[in-house]
């Protein structure tokens, strides 16, 4: 059974179709990156995965469960299962960032504070932070905030975690240290991963998998090999960066 | 043109009733995890020390200009008929019925629903919202519930201290600065205003707390479009509460006198 399985997903807004026709399935421990061009719904459709947006039609299956007509009550069940790092981290900034990684253990289990503690400073630990549990986040450079987000997304030992343009605006040194923490990441918690970005190079690095979303639908899927061999022109246009070509610049 | 005024009038209308029902059904949802436990004491008493505790040097002050302007008004009219002895009574109805709890409503409004609306505002546009989703955590739970329920608590607080402040400054202006005998000024200001007149104040209060936070906190919720989005919700919020508090002033009145 695939640990994620997306049915012919469909989402309008305003009369704008975004999403037109999905199908996807994603196995336990695979990392799969969706690329495609910015406004194309990548993101879009990485919140219907964990069910912050509802379809107008389709189905979305976690672990077999279907979720797209859950209650809020039985989708945080489910949720659980999830970790998810937004494009600008979304750190609450009222917290510190010992307060940050500490939310979901304090609102989900039953640690004691010391235990907590004691699980914040491993997490930052493991994304590569130390001694910084007393800062606000907004003390943080942008690199810092993700590792931040990180170590919060994944402070439940999620079955899934979720990237929402991981790597974007941060320089190319930043950009090769989050890619490497993703792939660490998913080899010390064995983790099913999405990753949503429009860096290819960095695709072509942590994905096992690559989907090229294009006007709505996903017009390509593979291997990483697969894709740089693709004979899909479009495909061809996007990944080598060419402004000419089926897709138009406007 | 006509047509076109028609559409405009009914256009506003209809947004009107669809924005009343979502923040009603808001208010719905709220109460439905109000009673899903655990009841997040800790964060119902830091906003009650927001909304509360740090609005109480702007109710004493507002209170007690309001109090002293009512005094020299009054005085200026019942002089007329040499009625200056019911100064009190005035002031102590007028304060306790009226503009204690309207003007608490409204100052409280300004400070606290205001900064509500930009606070959960940002926390939308910079995805902090969507954040307490996946973490499994619901934000009307989070965010919402504690605030409306110290806005309930602390509003009849500090609608208290707006209405003895008020009494304070209308015999200040009365008796120390107008002359007006002071065991007359205190024996009809006991006399005519009882016990009901103050707790009907209360209750308004207590729903103008109900109103200002429950309005912060849905034009925050449903803020769109970056900073801009931000500044529109909290204005949007102090006009909309302000304009409910009168609204419903009104009607609570005539429910309940």
């Amino acid at each position: 059974m695939a640990k994620i399985e997306v049915s012919d997903l469909y989402k309008s807004f305003n009369g704008q179709e975004v999403l037109r026709g999905i199908d996807l399935s994603v196995e336990e421990g695979e990392t799969l990156v969706v690329i495609g061009r910015s406004g194309e719904g990548k993101s879009v459709f990485l919140k219907h995965l964990i069910g912050l947006l509802k379809p107008d039609r389709g189905e979305i299956f976690i672990d077999g469960r279907e979720i797209t007509r859950m209650d809020e009550r039985e989708l945080n069940e489910v949720r659980r299962k999830f970790g998810m790092l937004f494009q600008q981290s979304a750190l609450f900034d009222s917290m510190t960032v010992g307060e940050n990684v500490a939310f979901p253990l304090q609102e989900h289990t039953k640690m004691s504070d010391r235990e907590i503690a004691e699980a914040v400073r491993q997490k930052l630990k493991l994304v590569g932070l130390e001694g910084v549990e007393e800062k606000m986040p907004d003390e943080l450079s942008g690199g810092m905030r993700k590792r931040v987000g990180l170590a919060r997304a994944i402070a439940l030992n999620p079955e899934i975690l979720l990237y929402d343009e991981p790597t974007t605006g941060l320089d190319p040194i930043l950009c090769d240290s989050i890619n490497r923490l993703i792939i660490d990441t998913r080899k010390h918690l064995h983790v099913t991963s999405v990753v949503i970005s429009h860096d290819i190079e960095g695709a072509y690095r942590i994905g096992t998998r690559i989907a090229m979303l294009h006007q709505g639908k996903l017009i390509e899927i593979g291997t990483p090999s697969q894709i740089q061999s693709s004979e899909n022109p479009i495909v061809q246009q996007f990944i080598q960066g060419k402004s000419e070509g089926p897709i138009t610049v406007n | 043109m006509m047509a076109r005024i028609l559409e405009f009038i009914g256009q506003s209308i209809e947004d009107l009733v669809v924005e009343m029902g979502k923040i009603l059904l808001l208010l719905v949802q709220s109460i439905q995890w109000l009673v899903v436990p655990p009841l997040r004491w800790r964060h119902i008493l830091k906003q009650m020390e927001f909304v509360g505790v740090k609005s109480v040097a702007v109710v004493l002050l507002t209170g007690a200009f309001t109090g002293m302007v009512l005094a020299l008004q009054t005085y200026i009219g019942f002089k007329k008929f040499n009625a200056e002895n019911l100064v009190g009574a005035i002031v102590g109805l007028s304060m306790t019925r009226e503009l204690g709890p309207v003007l608490t409503g409204i100052m409280v409004t300004a400070r606290a629903g205001s900064a509500m609306a930009a606070e959960i505002g940002t926390m939308r546009v910079t995805e902090q919202i969507d954040a307490l989703y996946t973490l499994a955590t619901n934000p009307v739970k989070y965010l919402i519930v504690p605030r409306l329920v110290a806005g309930i608590l602390m509003l009849p607080f500090l609608t208290v201290i707006g209405d003895f402040i008020g009494v304070v400054g209308g015999y200040f202006v009365g008796v120390e600065l107008l002359g007006i005998n002071a065991v007359a000024y205190m024996h009809n200001t006991t006399r005519y205003v009882e016990m009901s007149d103050l707790i009907n104040g209360l209750i308004k209060s207590a729903f103008f707390g109900l109103i200002l936070t429950l309005i912060g906190c849905y034009k925050g919720f449903n803020t769109q479009g970056g900073a801009e989005g931000v500044g529109r919700a909290t204005t949007g919020s102090v006009v909309l509460s302000s304009i409910l508090i009168i609204i419903s002033d009104y009607f609570l009145t005539a429910l309940m006198f």
